[in-house]
């Protein structure tokens, strides 16, 4: 398949993606840029689904590197109340991550996971996709650490200091 | 005796990937090969002070599965007294709000505010390809660690507060 615009892009990750998540769709986001929609179970919530939003990015500057985009909202809508204990648990996780990062958006109230990395067109589709495959699989990793014990605090269950000692206590370890 | 011999390949390919990192830097930088917690790391700084440069960056290369993982660290502060760092801890939220490559780490014991970001590469990538993502990679963290550094400026001389900054919401 040759490869002239995100939209091509967009396909290919699809094809990848498609067959380890629930649902892969390639639709318009609410910036009006077209967006790989992908659903799948939760990494830390089996009875639940997260979104992942990945898509291609270019500068109208030809010597710029394209670059791929990866957004996971793991929750959305958060109490205020709760706010700066979350703050505080994503400070401490963020000190075990590597690709990307967690933040909470205040406007939304939502907790996201996000990651982004520049690729080089004259890569093979084969080493663009599995770049974003690999990073997606790190984030889940992230997530998977960090979700249960941010869920607790929204839920009043924990406070940010008591989710950062439980997950010191369990060795900070990855999933 | 064939598991042993692809693990030293490896090894080779990255410190392969270290060695054509340096061939990218002129005059302008200086560049440390040091070892952190037996890691090969490049520790690149600026030869004079230098505002849109952070304290330095160090960069390193380790395996993940059948790829590399290649991991840039930018020290923004360094050295920071415990209030500041406290300050700082709690801007960080705000600060990483809309950061969407990388994020910033406080790390509260040093009173050292880092920029880290990393990406995944596979074995497959055609030099080329990597140096072009590497150099561009680069001039992001660089400039992002340095943005927010002259951003935080005023609250480490003391000529503002944290809670100004919040409620100012110049993040």
């Amino acid at each position: 398949m040759e490869i002239n615009t995100s939209a091509d892009y967009l396909e290919v990750l699809r094809q990848a993606l498609e067959p380890s998540v629930k649902q892969a769709e390639v639709e318009i986001g609410d910036d009006g840029v077209p967006k790989l929609f992908c659903v799948n179970t939760s990494p830390f919530d089996e009875s639940s689904d997260i979104t992942y939003m990945i898509w291609p990015e270019t500068d109208e500057n030809e010597d710029t590197l394209p670059m791929m985009n990866i957004v996971i909202e793991l929750f959305g809508s958060i109490d205020a109340s709760r706010s700066d204990d979350v703050r505080a648990f994503l400070n401490e996780m963020n000190l075990y991550v590597t690709i990307g990062g967690f933040s909470y958006i205040r406007e939304t109230g939502s907790v996201m996971s996000s990651h982004a990395f520049y690729f080089d067109p004259a890569m093979t589709l084969g080493d663009i996709t599995a770049a974003a495959a690999k990073s997606l699989g790190e984030m889940e990793a992230d997530i998977a650490a960090a979700g249960a014990l941010t869920a607790k605090i929204i839920s009043g269950e924990m406070t940010g200091a008591e989710a950062i000692a439980a997950f010191s206590g369990n060795g900070g370890d990855k999933g | 005796m064939a598991r042993k011999k692809k693990t030293e390949e490896n090894g080779e390919w990255e410190k392969s990937l270290l060695g054509s990192i340096i061939t990218l830097f002129d005059d302008n930088a200086q560049l440390t090969a040091e070892e952190i917690e037996g890691k090969p790391v490049i520790v690149i700084e600026p030869m004079e002070e230098n505002e849109s440069f952070p304290e330095d960056v160090t960069v390193s290369v380790e395996r993940l599965g059948g790829s590399s993982q290649v991991s840039l660290m930018a020290a923004v502060f360094t050295g920071l007294p415990e209030d500041r760092a406290a300050d700082i801890l709690r801007l960080l939220p705000y600060i990483n709000e809309y950061v969407v490559f990388g994020h910033f780490d406080l790390l509260r014991d040093e009173g050292a505010l880092f920029f880290s970001y990393s990406f995944i590469m596979n074995g497959t990538w055609p030099m080329e390809s990597f140096l072009r993502v590497f150099t561009q990679t680069f001039d992001e963290v660089t400039f992002t660690a340095a943005d927010r550094r002259e951003m935080l400026l005023p609250l480490i001389r003391g000529e503002t507060t944290a809670d100004k900054m919040i409620e100012d919401d110049n993040f």
